[in-house]
């Protein structure tokens, strides 16, 4: 069995060239049927052995309150981010000497907090970037770290680092890959956690 | 050590001052990379600056830190394979009210002027191994 973190090193590299399929699956298996969703679930064994091309999407059934139903509420913290990020939105032009996340920028930003409220993951903080963009955080305990970059441009970097001194890996995807890959990160840094 | 223009030169232990919002720290009490401003980030040099708590007191009330970096603590160079790497040159800078500002730009290797970094992961690298070296020294 490789050793732990470097599974989840492996996690966002293996996710770019995997996506595609991944949510061609998900895209299919999210409509109701009789009450239960069928939905992907990536599985660590899945993401771990991946280096031997072995891409494993398990389909498992799930209760309808699966926050792939459009008539569930979404939780109350969405919309806190969501108005946090509309606040950034409205800092003035040069503010402190600093460029002003974009339009695009809030949008990009706003698609993948509900992306990955969808993934069940709720936003940790977000934060206006010197140059223009905006950080969106996940993780920030000790030297383990999750985010989203997003620049003026709209473009997105993930950023991730699963302690134990490694070093932040940062991968720049298109944005429906890069909420996977982050999910898939968080998810897999759960699964590895031992519980206790 | 980075390479320097302006005088009087800057010493490798003079503190550079950097003015932090609320959102620019996380909850540990560090400084986030989002505070690196990779078109030249904006800092007073220890040398005329006073002290940081009064800095933050006539400051912009949403400032509600001060961070500090050493100059010698600043990596001279950021890889950026497979182009050339980006060298970090801070600049005296003073202007109208503000002895003190000076500024951290990112050169690439060989050429004479500011260049902002294009590659994403490699503008994130360069804002995380900055942000890692600035400390909090002063909060409201």
């Amino acid at each position: 069995m490789p050793p732990k973190d470097s599974g989840r090193a492996t996690t966002v590299a293996s996710v770019a060239a995997t996506t595609t399929l991944w949510l061609g699956f998900v895209s299919s298996a999210t409509l109701p049927s009789g009450g239960v969703h069928r939905v992907a679930e990536w599985k660590p064994s899945a993401i771990r052995s991946w280096g031997q091309s072995m891409l494993q999407l398990v389909p498992m059934d799930v209760q309808s309150s699966a926050r792939t139903h459009p008539s569930i509420d979404p939780p109350a913290w969405l919309a806190e981010a969501e108005k946090s990020l509309a606040e950034l939105g409205r800092l003035p032009d040069r503010w402190g000497g600093s460029e002003k996340p974009s339009e695009l920028a809030i949008r990009v930003a706003q698609a993948l907090v509900r992306s990955m409220e969808r993934h069940g993951h709720q936003v940790l903080d977000m934060a206006p970037i010197a140059d223009g963009g905006i950080a969106v955080y996940y993780v920030e305990e000790g030297d383990q770290h999750a985010r989203f970059d997003v620049d003026n441009d709209g473009g997105i970097v993930v950023a991730t680092r699963a302690g134990h001194g490694t070093s932040t890996q940062y991968a720049e995807l298109p944005e429906a890959e890069a909420a996977v890959a982050l999910a898939s990160f968080l998810q897999y840094d759960a699964d590895a956690t031992p519980a206790g | 050590m980075p390479r320097q223009q302006g005088n009087p030169p800057f010493e490798a232990e003079e503190q550079l001052y950097r003015h932090l919002y609320e959102k620019w720290i996380d909850a540990g009490g560090r400084v986030r990379d989002a505070a690196i401003d990779l078109q030249g980030t904006s800092v007073d040099r220890g040398l005329f600056a006073g002290e940081p708590s009064d800095r933050l007191a006539r400051g912009d009330a949403d400032v509600v830190a001060v961070g500090a970096i050493a100059f010698g603590d600043i990596p001279s160079q950021f890889d950026a394979p497979p182009a050339k790497p980006y060298e970090s040159v801070v600049v005296y800078k003073p202007e109208n009210g503000n002895d003190a500002h000076s500024e951290i730009q990112f050169w690439r290797a060989g050429e004479s002027e500011p260049s902002k970094p294009q590659s994403k992961p490699i503008k994130a690298q360069i804002r995380e191994q900055l942000a890692a070296r600035m400390r909090v020294v002063c909060r409201r």
